[in-house]
């Protein structure tokens, strides 16, 4: 007589993920959610997929297929701790699928089942995405300043032509470098100032 | 599903080795992992490479992922849903929703990861409230009133006392010249909701805990009820006789309106919510001192704070109001204490807090009155870093941290 709501929904870290049954297609709130998890996860697991297909259009699709899954199938979620675990494990099972149906149509006999069918090289592979994924995540939130100047100091400027540049106070540079610096410690710095390339590429 | 936590956590730890930040624990689990087998050995050292990050992160870059959004909204509308639709649009209003606004929590859900094992323990029922209250007549006679029987009341002079389970109807009988006010008071104890037909038709619906002072038959020139607690009033019209509520600080005057009073002792405020018609308002200690009187409109609220003895109207969304008279409770972005205050006169509990800051957090959401009162605690709980524990009828409130 009174339904009561069941409300599932998922924490991870800094993000929660509210999926309610009966909740309107349209919820603002929901929707901003839903795309929060896409843009953090959406490219780590195409790269993850890779590992099994081989085939970075084929791993967009069937990723692009979890998420509409995530979406439609929430009910199912009830009983799922981390939303985490249900991509990662929802991607493997689609990409499993995908080889085996290559596999009877005869086209693609060098994947061999045993290689990417055992818990091994999902777990392994898995722990290599996530790892990247928080270091990719990491760098994108560097507040901009940092990245200007930290971008400036890796095309060889020194700071006195950074400050001259950015039309700022030496010290200024100095301060946004060291908070730079602190968000992403000796080594991850070490790889940033190492890096010119993927910088030009990523704070263009 | 294979239980990742594992691997996740190996993630994160090898994330932190290379941010300089691991702590005992994160090297600990580190170096057990690494001595498992040599080959997670082969696969540290490939995760760290840095030529390989830096390709990868590239790579994660040159994904054109507004266009597989794009992708997703378009796939996600497909699906022929039409038929749950109509469905889903009824029971969303039938249903309860809580909506968790978390006001500045959100470094709270940060740090506090879900896990099962920190779901509410709710070890005991607490049930939602019923039809009952307590009738005391002029000769301070009380009479139990509760859906279980019905009766007719014989006791006083003037009227007829019919009761029928859940509302008790006063029928005034042929005017007699007797003077003498007699006063009769019902009141419904926490858990309990009665109404009541004046014997000027005027019908009056008691929430929990709160008690109405009325006279049996009114005088020609004024109709005078004290209420405490919170009741919704629909006043039968009477031009030449004002109706006069009066709480222990507010006085309000109406001609034939309905409107809702909220004044309980342990509240801040004392609040009347103006659904239709016309009333004024007066404030101060029992007319005595400080009087101020304003008008407000339907769909106006005029409150008086009662430290500060400020009386102050507002637009208000009538229904937040007075949907505990048709068995729902609506919080719009309301503390934890007022809500649990609520929840406790109708559902006659006692809640203690770990600390007072959880007082603060805010809710928004509609509750159903009548559910199961695990049902609503768990929907909190489920939705915010609160937890509950129900112990000998006191719920203990405290931050799941």
């Amino acid at each position: 007589l009174f339904p009561i709501l069941k409300i599932c929904f998922f924490v991870d870290q800094y993000q929660i993920i509210l999926i309610r049954k009966n909740s309107t297609e349209t919820d603002p709130n929901r929707h901003n959610l839903f795309k929060n998890l896409f843009d953090e996860y959406y490219a780590p697991l195409c790269e993850f997929a890779n590992n099994y297909t081989k085939d970075s259009s084929i791993s967009e699709d069937l990723v692009q297929e979890v998420f509409v899954g995530l979406w439609h199938d929430r009910e199912k979620l009830d009983h799922i701790h981390s939303v985490k675990a249900y991509l990662y494990t929802s991607v493997r099972n689609k990409c499993l699928n995908h080889l085996k149906h290559l596999r009877i149509v005869g086209k693609h006999e060098e994947h061999r089942k045993s290689a990417t069918e055992n818990d091994i090289f999902f777990v392994d592979h898995i722990i290599e995405e996530e790892t990247h994924r928080l270091i990719y995540q990491a760098v994108k939130e560097l507040p901009t300043k940092c990245r200007e100047i930290v971008l400036l100091g890796i095309n060889g400027l020194k700071n006195s032509e950074i400050a001259e540049e950015l039309n700022i106070s030496i010290n200024t540079v100095k301060t946004q470098k060291a908070i730079a610096y602190k968000q992403l410690r000796i080594k991850l710095k070490d790889l940033i100032i190492l890096s010119p390339l993927f910088l030009s590429q990523l704070f263009r | 599903m294979k239980n990742l936590k594992i691997p996740f956590e190996i993630s994160e730890c090898i994330f932190r080795q290379l941010k300089d930040e691991a702590n005992k624990q994160d090297k600990l689990m580190l170096q057990k992992w690494l001595n498992e087998n040599p080959s997670n050995k082969e696969l540290y050292d490939k995760i760290t490479n840095t030529t390989l990050i830096e390709k990868k992160l590239m790579r994660y870059e040159k994904y054109n992922k507004d266009k597989a959004w794009q992708n997703i909204l378009e796939q996600k509308e497909k699906p022929a849903h039409n038929k749950k639709i109509r469905l889903q649009k009824i029971i969303r209003y039938a249903a309860a929703i809580l909506i968790p606004v978390m006001i500045g929590s959100y470094f709270l859900f940060r740090s506090s990861l879900f896990d099962r094992d920190n779901m509410p323990v709710i070890s005991e029922k607490i049930v939602p409230g019923t039809q009952k209250a307590v009738l005391t007549l002029g000769n301070g006679e009380k009479i139990m009133l509760n859906n279980t029987e019905r009766k007719t009341i014989t006791a006083e002079k003037k009227v007829n006392i019919t009761d029928a389970g859940n509302m008790v109807k006063y029928i005034p009988l042929k005017k007699e010249g007797a003077k003498a006010i007699i006063y009769n008071t019902l009141e419904t104890p926490r858990g309990g909701e009665y109404s009541i037909v004046l014997s000027d038709g005027t019908r009056i619906r008691l929430n929990a805990a709160s008690k109405l002072r009325f006279p049996v038959t009114f005088p020609d020139k004024e109709r005078r009820v004290y209420i405490e607690g919170e009741a919704y009033f629909e006043v039968t019209k009477n031009k030449t006789s004002p109706f006069v509520v009066i709480t222990d600080q507010m006085e309000i005057t109406v001609l034939g309106t309905s409107f809702n009073v909220m004044a309980y002792k342990e509240e801040d405020n004392i609040e009347t919510t103006l659904v239709e018609g016309m009333v004024k308002i007066k404030s101060g200690n029992n007319g005595l001192e400080n009087t101020k009187s304003i008008e407000i409109n339907p769909g106006e609220q005029a409150f008086l704070v009662k430290e500060t003895q400020t009386l102050g109207s507002r637009k208000v969304n009538t229904k937040l109001y007075t949907a505990w008279k048709d068995g729902k409770l609506i919080f719009s972005n309301e503390p934890l204490d007022v809500l649990m205050r609520r929840l406790e006169r109708w559902y006659n509990f006692e809640t203690k807090y770990s600390s007072p800051e959880i007082k603060n957090y805010h809710f928004s959401g509609t509750l159903d009155r009548y559910q199961d009162f695990s049902g609503i605690l768990e929907m909190i709980s489920m939705t915010t870093s609160i937890s509950f524990e129900i112990k000998n009828n006191v719920v203990y409130v405290t931050s799941k941290k």
